[in-house]
């Protein structure tokens, strides 16, 4: 029996479908049926009353994004699909690295730099509160999948890449001995926020992360654009590759379909 | 023959003032001795926890507070101030006694050094002079010292460039390490440490020791600016628990009376030193008591908002002081919900509630 996961999300859907095209053959018993749209345009998604989910309302929408719909399925009948997967949910990740540029934490990120420093508790309600919030701006999804099972990937982590770009994160080059440690707290938090409201989470997959908690540059190397297929510019760091996908999709796909049959 | 009474203001006279002022109408309370320039004035504040919604108000109207301690996050209020930040002009917590200003003054300046500064536990670590910046504590000793001695230079540089101290007289009880004489925000063992009788005691500070600690530190804050100028209020939150003996009505009588009365002789001793009602606002027989919550003890913020709403107009004349300063006022007009909230992003983080628990 085949198991029909949709694989929704912004324009981080993209290495999910570059990695499922090469890996699909490994997975027989599973159809990824992808629909996504960009980040800003999320909005557009919504289910009807026939228990379909899609974009139905093209109302001001660009010219590309219109053709690309027409050339694809626009939505799908919910009642074929066993599982969700949204990609991409958004855990706010920049908000530490925007925090670690503008002070210490004592017993987690010390530096030699002359910037105020936090309390390691402090530091952790401000994780926490950040997680909430984060999961404030993705609750949307648990109501447009109210009777399938959802599951999340968030948001990849950014490239290392991002560290040499001075419009980055560059002043945090120098100290990224400890990085990976706020990343994860930050991770830690949002994962448990998830899980409380019932939604299953996996967190991007450790072989992807480098030490200094981005992901590894190789993973952002000749990333390609949701719509178009055209690759991301150089200096994109936010965006993955099918190998991303590939590893991604390999390690979490089993996850899902053995908890489908656990709750069967 | 005339009488001395035959030619005072209407404010002179009870009847007039007060028996036929409309109910919940401040009245004149307050004319302001000293000149605030908004945005011009460098304002640091400091108190027990009634003082915070004086500092918020007055930094929520635009008035140039002074914050030697910014959160460098970017975080709710709500959060910040359970850290104990955005509450002063420094992140010192409540400072309930004239005399812990001037012990935190005299160890920021390298003269005083607290006895048993550090509390513990269950294996966290506490500031004992401001307990409850840190909530869960820190994971060692030296931490804590680590983050004493930075917020006290912190204090140090911002008290230097301040043009007007504001403060709010909180109590006259206090805990004291009977060695030293080292005064302590909360008795040993409320939020953290153990209260030993051979170390402390209870001190009930009285008008003499409550003067000359003001006046010293008058003194300080002169020589960091020869120009400074003070705003003194009494805070009208009565005590949660008196250790003195007496019913905790009768202590809090005394206390708010030993404070006002300093207040009273700062103001006609010192040109630079201007007194705000606040207590005799909220207090007022005229009230009915409704500026006080159902606990007939916190200020509801309707309180607040009426009392700092008179401070507005003394000093903003040209602006809506109710636009301008009652933040808690502006909520309640976006609605329940929106009051609420603001409420509870606005209660007053007091220590001294914490006794609550100790209630028989």
């Amino acid at each position: 029996m085949t198991t029909r996961v949709l694989i929704t999300g912004s324009s981080h859907v993209a290495a999910l479908k570059l990695g499922w095209d090469q890996i699909s053959t490994e997975f027989p018993d599973i159809e990824c049926i992808f629909l996504a749209i960009s980040g800003p345009q999320l909005w557009r998604f919504s289910t009807n009353e026939k228990n379909e989910f899609g974009i139905f309302d093209f109302t001001d929408m660009s010219s590309t994004l219109r053709d690309h719909f027409a050339s694809i399925e626009s939505s799908v009948d919910l009642n074929t699909i066993d599982t969700v997967l949204v990609s991409g949910s958004k855990w706010e990740f920049q908000a530490v690295l925007r925090a670690l540029t503008k002070c210490d934490v004592d017993g987690l990120f010390t530096t030699d730099r002359d910037v105020p420093s936090i309390s390691l508790p402090m530091f952790e309600a401000f994780c926490a509160e950040v997680a909430e919030r984060a999961y404030r701006s993705n609750d949307y999804w648990a109501k447009h999948f109210q009777n399938v099972p959802l599951s999340f990937i968030p948001q990849p982590r950014l490239s290392e890449a991002s560290l040499n770009n001075e419009d980055q994160w560059h002043k945090l080059k120098s100290y990224t001995a400890n990085t990976a440690k706020a990343l994860s707290a930050l991770e830690k938090k949002y994962l448990d926020v998830v899980r409380a409201h019932d939604i299953r989470i996996f967190p991007q997959p450790s072989s992807t992360i480098a030490d200094n908690g981005f992901t590894k540059a190789e993973y952002s190397r000749n990333s390609v654009r949701l719509v178009g297929g055209d690759q991301h510019p150089e200096q994109d760091t936010a965006h993955m590759n099918q190998d991303y996908g590939e590893i991604v999709l390999r390690e979490i796909l089993p996850k899902m379909v053995s908890e489908l049959a656990r709750l069967s | 023959m005339t009488s001395p009474y035959s030619n005072l203001p209407s404010k002179a006279f009870w009847r007039s003032a007060v028996t036929d002022r409309p109910a919940l109408e401040p009245g004149d309370l307050y004319e302001p001795k000293i000149k605030i320039r908004k945005r011009m004035t460098k304002i640091v504040t400091a108190g027990s926890c009634f003082a915070q919604h004086v500092g918020r108000t007055l930094a929520n109207s635009g008035f140039n507070v002074l914050d030697g301690e910014p959160v460098p996050l970017r975080m709710s209020d709500a959060l910040a101030n359970r850290f104990g930040y955005k509450l002063f002009s420094g992140r010192y917590g409540n400072i309930y006694t004239v005399r812990q200003l001037v012990q935190m003054m005299d160890e920021a300046e390298g003269l005083f050094q607290p006895a048993t500064p550090v509390w513990e536990k269950n294996g966290r670590y506490y500031d004992a002079m401001r307990p409850n910046v840190e909530p869960e504590g820190l994971e060692s000793p030296e931490l804590v010292m680590k983050q004493r001695k930075e917020h006290l230079k912190k204090v140090l540089e911002t008290y230097k460039q301040a043009d007007l101290f504001v403060f709010t007289f909180g109590l006259t009880e206090a805990w004291i390490h009977k060695e030293s004489g080292t005064v302590y925000p909360t008795a040993p063992g409320t939020i953290a440490g153990s209260f030993d009788p051979e170390l402390y005691e209870f001190k009930n500070f009285g008008f003499t020791e409550i003067m000359a600690d003001f006046v010293s530190f008058r003194k300080r804050m002169k020589k960091y600016n020869p120009a400074m100028k003070f705003l003194i209020t009494v805070s009208p939150v009565p005590l949660t628990a008196t250790a003195s003996g007496n019913h905790v009505e009768v202590a809090t009588s005394y206390s708010k009376s030993v404070l006002r009365t300093v207040c009273g002789t700062l103001y006609d001793k010192f040109r630079d030193v201007d007194y705000f009602p606040s207590y005799e606002i909220i207090t007022s027989p005229n009230n009915r008591g409704v500026y006080f919550e159902s606990n007939k003890r916190s200020v509801s913020s309707k309180g607040v908002a009426t009392a700092m709403g008179l401070f507005l107009q003394a000093h903003n004349p040209g602006d809506d002081a109710e636009k301008g300063g009652a933040t808690a006022q502006k909520a309640k007009k976006k609605g329940p919900q929106n009051a609420d909230k603001a409420k509870d992003d606005e209660d007053a983080v007091c220590e001294d509630a914490l006794l609550e628990a100790f209630a028989r």
